[in-house]
This record gives C-alpha cells, sequence and structure tokens, in this order.
C-alpha cells in the first residue's frame, strides 16, 4: 500500500496492487456522503483489431462491440444484476469510451455489499444465443437516438474528415448492421482478451475506509495466471485530414459546425497530460470567452453561447474540437481559420497566458468537487499512464514557452469543418 | 435506517424587503456558489422580457462594461464563473444568477474571493451598461437574436421536445404551456423600453432568495448581504399559489412528423395532487416505480423484456401535478409500446406492486437524497423547490415521509392518475429509419 499526496489540493491516493496485476485505488473525499465505485478495462471502442495473447493471427471485431459487451455484463444467469443493485438502494450504471469501458455504482449505504456485487458480476459473464439477440433491439434503439442527435452527428463526421482508417472515427456504439453480426463466441472473445484483471482497475472516490477496500479486493478478484501482453493493432493513420469539409442535414432549427485539427505527437504519460492542458489553454487563448475572436464573433451575431472547445489526447490518436451553432458556418469557420493564420504567424498573446493558465487551474480545482469527475479522469488518464492530481503540478510549472511549442506544432495544420445544415424545406 | 451523517441545511439568516438569505455551510467543498433566484409566475405578458434581460445583464456591467472585460476578470479570478439563465418550476418562471469560485484556501491565501466575486455579480445584475437609460442597443439586439435562436433551437433535442410539446398540448389553455423562454413571436416583440421596464419592475418587486453555499465566514456573508441595502425595493408579490386541479375529458392525441430516425412516445397524465399535499409522498414513490430508475416497470418491461426501447422513464412536474411516461421507439412500435406502457399503469392500480419495487424506489430516494448533500447546486435546488412549494421539510424529514408511505398509499395515488394527451414525434418518411450518412 502506498500514498500519493497532493498537497496543494488537498487530496490523496492510496494505492494498492493485487497480486493478479489489477491496482486497486482509494480517493479519499471526506464528509461526503455518496461513494463512487468503478471497475475499469484499459479496452474502448477502438480496440477493434488485436492479436489475442498466445495465437498469432490477428482478430478484428464487428464496430460497437466493445459497447455491447458492456450492456450483457449486467445480465446474469440469475438474473440482471441491476435489480440487486436496486435492492441496495445504489445507483448502477456503465459507459463505453473509445479507450475505455467502466462498470460503476454510487451509494450513501451497503458499500461493502455493493462493492463486492460490483467485483463479482463484471468477472462473471452470462452470455447465451438468446440474450444476445435481445439486446440487439435495445442497442439499436441507443444508436437511433444517437443518429438523431446533431451535436453527437457533427462530432463525429468531424472524426470522419480527420481520420482516414483510425478506428476513433467509428461510432462507440456501431451501427445496426454491425451489431447484427455479433456473436456470443465474439463477445467472449473479446471479454477473455481484455477483462483480465491485468488489464483492469479499481477505483473508489468517497469517504470510506481504504484497508475495506483492499480486503474486499483482495477476496473477490479471481486471480487467474496473467495471459501476457495484448498486441492492440491500429492502422496506420496519415499524418493529414482527409477531407476539409463533411456536411450533412438534419432536423434542427440552426446550422451547427465543429471544426478540429488532428494532434500528431504521440506521448504518454506525464507528458500526455501536460501536452493536453497546454492545448486546452491555447484554445482559450484564440477563441476562449476573454478572446477578441470569441468576442468579435459573438457580437458579428455568428456565433452564440453554445460556442465551446476541447482538446482530446489519447495514446493512439488526438485532436482539439471547437464550434457550436452558427448561422453562417462557412463565413465563421473562416474567419477562425484567418485568425489562426495571423496568430500563427505573429506568434500568441504572452499577456493573456498568465491570467488564463490561472483560471484553468481555479476550474480544475473546483472539478474536484465532484466525485464523479474526478473518477472519470482519474482512470481515463491512468491508462496513459499519467495521474489526474498532477494536473496541478503541471499548472505550476507551465510556461509560455511550452504553450507556444505545442502551438507551433499543433496549428501547423489547417483546421477541418463538419457542418449540419438544418433540412430544405 | 442507517445513520444520517452530514445532512446540511439551509439556515435562514435574514429577509428583508422582500429578499430572503440563506447558508447552506459546509467545509467539504472546494467551491463557494451564490445563486440569486427572482420569482414571477409565468405570464404571457412578461415572460419574453424575464427570459431576456438576464442575458443582456451577462453582457457587462459598470467596472466591465463588455462580455471581454467581463470574461478577463473572471479569469484573474481564478477561472470564477457568472451565469444567468431562465428556468420555470410548475407555473413560476425563475431568474437565475450565479457565480461559483474557487475557496479562498486554494488560492495561497492571496485573494477574498468571496468578495470580489459576489461584488461582482451584484454589480452584474444591478449596475448594467446604459446608453440613455436604456440597456446598450446592440447588448439588446444581439440577444434578443441568440433568444430567439434558443426557442427556435428547442427541437434539437428530440425527447426533450417531444416532452415539452406534450406538456404544450396537454396545458394549452394553462400558464404552464408557456415556455421558460416564451415563444418567437414574445421574443420579437420585444423592445428596449419594455426590456427596461421589465427589468427595474424584477429588480424592484420580485421574491428575491440568495443562497451561499460552501466555506464561507460569517463576516464575509454579513458584508455581502450588506450590500443589498442599496436596493430601491417595493416587494409587493407574493408566491403564486400552486394549481394542480384539472377536469380531464377525452384523451387529446398528437402526431408530428419530423425527419427522425426514432419515434418519441409521450404519455401525459394528470395527477391532480398538489407538491404540498400529504398525497405527494405516495406520488413520488408511484412515479419510482412506475419509471424511475432500472426497477422500474417501464424499464423492466418496456426495455427489458420486450427491447422496445433504450431510454423509457417517467418524470414528475410537482409544481403542476404532471406526471409524463416517455420511451424512444422504433417508429412501427408505437401501438405495442403505448399499450405495454399503459399496462403498467394498470398493473399498479390493480395494486399489483413487488415488494423489490418499493423497497427499491425508496432506497433510491434514500441515496437520492443523501447523494445530494455533496453537491451545492442539488442543495441549493431542494431548498428552494421547498420553499416554493410551502413546504417546510428539511431534507431529512422529506426524506422520513417518503419512507412512511406503503404500498395502499400508492394504490390510492393512482386511482387519481388519469391520462390526458398522447403525443408522438414521428418521422416524416415512409420508411422511418433509413437515411444515409453523408449527403
Amino acid at each position: 500500500m502506498r500514498t500519493l499526496e497532493f498537497e496543494r489540493i488537498r487530496e490523496r491516493v492510496i494505492q494498492q496492487d493485487h497480486q493478479s496485476g489489477l491496482k486497486v485505488f482509494v480517493i479519499p473525499k471526506k464528509g461526503y456522503n455518496k461513494i463512487f465505485a468503478t471497475f475499469a478495462t484499459n479496452y474502448g471502442s477502438t480496440d477493434n483489431t488485436f492479436i489475442v495473447p498466445g495465437e498469432t493471427e490477428t482478430t478484428r471485431v464487428p464496430d460497437g462491440i466493445a459497447h455491447f459487451l458492456e450492456h450483457k455484463l449486467f445480465e446474469q444467469e440469475d438474473g440482471s444484476v441491476m435489480d440487486k443493485f436496486a435492492k441496495l438502494g445504489s445507483e448502477p450504471n456503465a459507459y463505453t469510451a473509445f479507450t475505455q469501458t467502466v462498470y460503476l455504482f454510487s451509494c450513501t449505504g451497503n458499500f461493502e455489499e455493493n462493492f463486492r456485487l460490483l467485483i463479482y458480476y463484471v468477472q462473471h459473464p452470462y452470455l447465451t444465443d438468446e440474450n444476445v439477440e435481445k439486446e440487439k433491439g435495445i442497442i439499436a434503439q441507443e444508436i437511433k437516438m444517437y443518429d438523431d442527435n446533431a451535436d453527437w452527428r457533427v462530432f463525429f463526421n468531424l472524426l470522419g474528415a480527420m481520420y482516414e482508417k483510425h478506428p476513433v472515427k467509428i461510432d462507440i456504439a456501431g451501427t445496426v448492421d454491425s451489431i447484427s453480426q455479433i456473436t456470443k463466441e465474439m463477445l467472449y472473445k473479446c471479454y477473455n482478451t481484455f477483462y483480465h484483471p491485468s488489464n483492469m482497475i479499481l477505483a473508489v472516490v468517497g469517504d470510506v475506509d481504504p484497508e475495506t477496500v483492499f480486503k474486499l479486493a483482495d477476496e473477490g478478484i479471481i486471480a487467474t495466471e496473467n495471459p501476457g501482453e495484448i498486441q492492440k493493432i491500429f492502422p496506420d493513420e496519415p499524418q493529414g485530414h482527409i477531407t476539409g469539409l463533411v456536411e450533412r442535414n438534419m432536423a434542427v432549427a440552426m446550422p451547427q459546425f465543429q471544426m478540429g485539427i488532428k494532434d500528431n505527437s504521440r506521448t504518454t504519460g506525464y507528458n500526455l497530460l501536460k501536452r493536453k492542458i497546454c492545448l486546452e489553454i491555447i484554445l482559450s487563448m484564440l477563441m476562449g470567452r476573454s478572446s477578441l475572436l470569441y468576442n468579435q464573433l459573438y457580437e458579428e451575431g455568428l456565433i452564440n453561447q453554445s460556442f465551446g472547445s476541447e482538446a482530446t489526447l489519447e495514446e493512439s490518436y488526438g485532436f482539439t474540437a471547437w464550434g457550436g451553432q452558427s448561422g453562417e458556418p462557412m463565413k465563421t469557420a473562416e474567419r477562425i481559420r484567418e485568425n489562426i493564420r495571423k496568430v500563427y504567424k505573429e506568434g500568441l498573446n504572452s499577456q493573456s497566458f498568465e491570467r488564463i493558465r490561472r483560471a484553468h487551474e481555479g476550474r480544475f480545482i473546483r472539478s474536484l468537487n465532484s466525485p464523479e469527475n474526478i473518477s472519470h479522469e482519474f482512470i481515463s488518464l491512468y491508462f496513459k499512464g499519467a495521474n489526474f492530481f498532477d494536473s496541478a503540478r503541471v499548472y505550476g510549472e507551465l510556461t509560455l514557452s511550452d504553450i507556444e511549442q505545442v502551438f507551433r506544432e499543433h496549428f501547423s495544420m489547417d483546421p477541418a469543418l463538419s457542418i449540419v445544415w438544418p433540412m430544405k424545406s | 435506517m442507517e445513520n444520517r451523517k452530514n445532512m446540511v441545511t439551509a439556515r435562514k439568516l435574514l429577509d428583508k424587503d422582500g429578499i430572503s438569505f440563506y447558508s447552506v455551510h459546509s467545509d467539504k467543498f472546494k467551491t463557494v456558489r451564490i445563486d440569486i433566484f427572482m420569482i414571477h409566475p409565468l405570464q404571457k405578458e412578461t415572460v419574453s422580457a424575464n427570459a431576456l434581460f438576464p442575458f443582456v445583464l451577462r453582457r457587462g456591467c459598470k467596472s466591465c462594461p463588455t462580455q471581454l472585460d467581463l470574461a478577463q476578470r473572471l479569469e484573474q479570478l481564478y477561472g470564477a464563473s457568472i451565469e444567468a439563465g431562465v428556468y420555470k418550476k410548475g407555473e413560476i418562471q425563475i431568474v437565475h444568477f450565479s457565480t461559483a469560485f474557487v475557496s479562498d484556501q486554494y488560492t495561497a491565501g492571496q485573494t477574498n474571493l468571496f468578495d470580489e466575486t459576489g461584488s461582482l455579480l451584484l454589480e452584474v445584475i444591478t449596475d448594467p451598461v446604459l446608453e440613455n437609460g436604456m440597456f446598450k442597443k446592440d447588448y439588446f439586439e444581439q440577444e434578443k437574436e441568440n433568444l430567439i435562436h434558443r426557442i427556435r433551437s428547442r427541437v434539437n433535442d428530440k425527447m426533450r421536445y417531444a416532452i415539452q410539446r406534450c406538456f404544450e398540448v396537454m396545458c394549452a389553455d394553462e400558464p404552464y404551456a408557456i415556455d421558460e423562454e416564451g415563444d418567437e413571436a414574445g421574443a420579437a416583440a420585444l423592445t428596449c423600453e419594455g426590456l427596461m421596464e421589465r427589468y427595474r419592475a424584477m429588480l424592484s418587486e420580485s421574491p428575491v432568495f440568495v443562497y451561499i453555499s460552501g466555506n464561507v465566514r460569517e463576516d464575509g456573508i454579513k458584508r455581502f448581504t450588506e450590500k443589498f441595502s442599496g436596493l430601491e425595493r417595493n416587494c409587493k408579490n407574493t408566491l403564486p399559489p400552486l394549481q394542480a386541479a384539472r377536469q380531464v375529458g377525452e384523451v387529446k392525441r398528437v402526431e408530428e412528423p419530423m425527419d427522425v430516425s426514432q419515434g418519441q412516445l409521450c404519455l401525459g397524465f394528470r395527477t391532480q395532487i398538489e407538491a404540498n399535499s400529504p398525497d405527494y409522498f405516495p406520488l413520488a414513490i408511484y412515479n419510482g416505480i412506475l419509471g424511475g430508475g432500472v426497477h422500474s416497470k417501464l424499464f423492466q418491461n418496456v426495455r427489458e423484456k420486450e427491447s422496445l426501447a433504450y431510454t423509457t422513464f417517467t418524470r414528475m412536474e410537482k409544481f403542476k401535478g404532471l406526471l409524463i411516461a416517455a420511451s424512444g421507439i422504433e417508429i412501427a412500435n408505437r401501438e405495442k409500446a403505448e399499450n405495454i406502457m399503459l399496462e403498467q399503469l394498470k398493473a399498479i392500480r390493480g395494486g399489483n406492486i413487488t415488494d423489490l419495487e418499493m423497497e427499491a424506489t425508496k432506497k433510491s430516494f434514500e441515496t437520492g437524497i443523501k447523494s445530494m448533500q455533496d453537491s451545492q447546486g442539488a442543495m441549493v435546488d431542494f431548498f428552494l423547490s421547498q420553499l416554493l412549494s410551502g413546504e417546510q421539510y428539511g431534507a431529512e424529514a422529506f426524506l422520513d415521509r417518503l419512507m412512511q408511505v406503503e404500498k395502499q398509499d400508492v394504490v390510492r395515488v393512482a386511482e387519481k392518475i388519469t391520462l390526458d394527451t398522447v403525443y408522438f414525434l414521428t418521422s416524416s418518411s415512409p420508411q422511418g429509419a433509413e437515411r444515409s450518412e453523408y449527403e
């Protein structure tokens, strides 16, 4: 057991390594009623091509299978595990992201029983031809819900414009067609490959006794032999975007747009965290609420409050993205492009750096109010070899020259643009 | 019942000129929040102006006259936020201003963020940028345009839109049908003069509730509340009464076609039960059993058993005694889904409630109310709701009342619940779903 202290932000992480290879973390939140517990695997929608440990052939699975598996794990031989959580009064949930799948519950009582249940069910899949078939109807409706969601579509169309081959361009839930090909056998194969404890973590955020967490993990985790390294295979992705513009029409009132730039740096750990924060600060400097560009576009009625930006950085891909609603997305995009080119030539406004750095640090500290947020960020960064709480250190040591260097590298490429137009009437 | 650790309460500090101050003190948060609510009855004549002025105020104030100035100032205050907005609870329109910022112990002792940010929020609300005694024309015109776009964009979120349309049809001749931001015609008709008049009236006459939450020292709170004494107040409005009783005639049925791949089916019910009625508690349990989570009848039957939907749930509008059941479904399954949804109501009326459904619903409330203590925003919303519904129960007493509900109480209130409106957002193309990805 070891403890990492983050004094400046008054947070602590207590870690224990299980003999199976599983890592267990407790992040204490004194005075909180809610305990937020997660069991997560380093396996997401982008992991669709891999070599199973011990095999030589490459396995390619249908799109949406990681998400399908997430749905199916709730089903146990004696019924849905959700009922058992419901009986305990806790709220179970799960989500599948591009690079991880996370099972969780939050509770305000009966922690031990809930935690045992979480550890048990994720390790005991119960798949039958029948229950796999039944799930297809439910997931088809989930897919269709996202099909009708313009925010989601404009974003995935942007990924489609940026990426030629990388599976990040594929919808997390797959398509109605791709999930129809999924079988019990394929699901078991993915499960057996990616759900070994050595590829997973347990993380508990809340006012909880760490010893109890470690003891329950010790009792519940099945320590089978470590199967060895999983070889995830990603295609060689070109450096540039595949197209500058993707458009479509949907039942929305006003056009929506997203622009973005691929990040071609391949990094990991603390450097990845630092680069991600750099990109976020650069986006604020260029087009955040306090920037000249944002305010000019806003005052001209070209953007509204829905405008926002984000930076995503993973080990196998990364990008910045920004956008919102606009009456004139083409014109707005051109203005943003011009501005980026201008700043690229003249350099970033150094006066804004310290102010924006401080604002980002303040928002990071405020985000520590939420156990959900801590859990989400901690898991996501852990699988990339970084510690979420090291963000405090990054904010402390960042310099303008760090920012300028990342800006030079990242913004050398012309952004891609995705637009969803209203239906033609 | 397990021990109720850390149940935070809202302590009333002061009530002056129709402005009530509350403190929600806790030292576990890293954030301090100030929430200011202005209350007004939801009315066609005033709804649009009340929806607009907060956004005009948010554009700037005397010391930070532009949005850019304000944004830079907030960044200097360690990324503090100031938000303005409007929403409704039943037939009450609520204008909401808030600020959130880092607790002083995390800014290396360099600051007094509470004083600085609190003053800035108050300045945004009371000291706008003026031109000849009016709001700045540009700000007015731009925010009016933004309001119209927000109103048009309601259609973007299909489930939300369907629920809203269902309530509109249901309450066609009641104030509740009015959207929290009014309609496009109302927004288009706004004038700069009329807006100033409405803003002045709200600032002077509306009941105001102020909540300060987090780890704040008493002397800071005192300084903050004293700043309100400069306001010219003539508070004559009282809280509008709750109104849930309504005769239900023949079921209204509306289908609306749109270019969508999934249908949204909404069943709107009248419960005749007001938020301050003793029957409110069995109704809340009823709602939980019918559609409040994974244990609910809708989830178990519409989703798990029949695979008809991914999303299926019920929601209560407690200030108006309404209940809505909604499912996102395949267009062709409309009738089947409606029947299965209605069967679940029938089952409860017939007393077909399992121990698990009862227990899980109660436990879920217990978890919800205890978890609420971990979120300043959720706590403040709860306390305000209690005030507006004329209830004095704190979180603990509220929970006790829910725990006392028995099956027969649920069956009793089930009798009162009647179907009023069926709304279906459907596909405009005959195939429904099939569309190409890139056009």
